[in-house]
């Protein structure tokens, strides 16, 4: 019951932003002609915040299934990065992995990372799972309430997703407390923000794969040889 | 796992952070309006609340707070 407590306090801030960031794409599904059911099934399935504010568009435009499957990739083969933080804690629990994997989103890993730092492995096995079943329980709460409400909705919550932004300020500032995380963070805002100049708002995927391949040539160096311990 | 991959995982989520935030913050525009850098405002807001109270959700509050505020066009 505790360890409900703690996930439901770690997933505050996910609340805030999944409810009301799935009212607002229930409210596009709506509009663009879709049903409550239709929310509730590419909320369970697909579970991937943008790709499914892309999807709607995709779809209203007709677009082919290769587009989509392509789009689909391209948006959230980042996520395949932060399988490498967990990877050896995720094999001591095999049976849950297909359900880690599916429900993995950048908002949980930032929280999973959080509580890394604090937490033994057995611990951290039965509340991330937690923390996972909750925030997937948001988004897709968030999503069909956005259908049926639709624009009934009297209160007006631009920015409420903010609090994810600070929650992410938050959990780096307390990275950067230990020295060996302070090169790859300088490295991360580089390449992201190269990215961003050179890609659009789609640069995730090429800001990992630079950050990724910058943070292997400084290991290789050796100045990042205390990262090992 | 081979030990640079499992460096790479250790170093992975400060830098994953620091590209979120960059994603957060993308739309912010230098244009000399202040709804153009209410990320970057609030983002200071994060930092000298979470500096000062050392809580999550207080300065987490307040820096959301002070966002809404800031792209309300009440002012």
């Amino acid at each position: 019951m505790n360890e409900w407590k703690r996930a439901l306090s770690l997933s505050f801030p996910i609340f805030l932003s999944y409810i009301f960031l799935g009212i607002a794409y229930g409210i596009l599904l709506q509009e663009a002609g879709f049903h409550w059911y239709h929310a509730l099934f590419a909320s369970i399935l697909l579970y991937t915040g943008a790709f499914q504010f892309m999807l709607t568009t995709l779809l209203a435009a007709k677009a082919s299934l290769l587009t989509i499957a392509v789009s689909a990739l391209l948006l959230n083969s980042r996520q395949s990065f932060y399988a490498l933080t967990f990877v050896d804690l995720f094999k001591k629990d095999k049976k849950k992995l297909p359900f880690l994997i599916h429900t993995v989103t950048d908002e949980t890993y930032a929280v999973d990372c959080m509580l890394k730092e604090e937490e033994e492995d057995e611990t951290l096995l039965r509340i991330i799972p937690k923390v996972a079943l909750l925030s997937w329980g948001y988004w897709i709460t968030g999503s069909i309430l956005g259908v049926i409400l639709g624009n009934i909705l009297p209160f007006e919550m631009n920015g409420i997703d903010y609090c994810m932004t600070a929650l992410f300020i938050i959990i780096l500032l307390g990275q950067l407390k230990k020295k060996e995380n302070r090169i790859p963070a300088i490295i991360g805002f580089i390449c992201a923000i190269t990215c961003r100049l050179v890609f659009g708002s789609n640069f995730m995927l090429p800001a990992l794969l630079s950050t990724s391949v910058l943070i292997i040539l400084w290991n290789v160096k050796g100045t990042g040889k205390e990262v090992e311990a | 796992m081979p030990g640079w991959l499992d460096r790479l995982g250790k170093s992975l989520p400060s830098a994953v952070m620091a590209c979120l935030i960059v994603y957060c913050l993308q739309d912010t525009r230098f244009d000399g309006t202040l709804s153009g850098i209410s990320g970057l405002i609030a983002a200071g807001v994060t930092m000298i609340t979470y500096w000062l109270s050392k809580s999550m959700f207080i300065s987490m509050l307040t820096a959301t707070a002070a966002y809404m505020f800031l792209v309300s066009g009440l002012i």
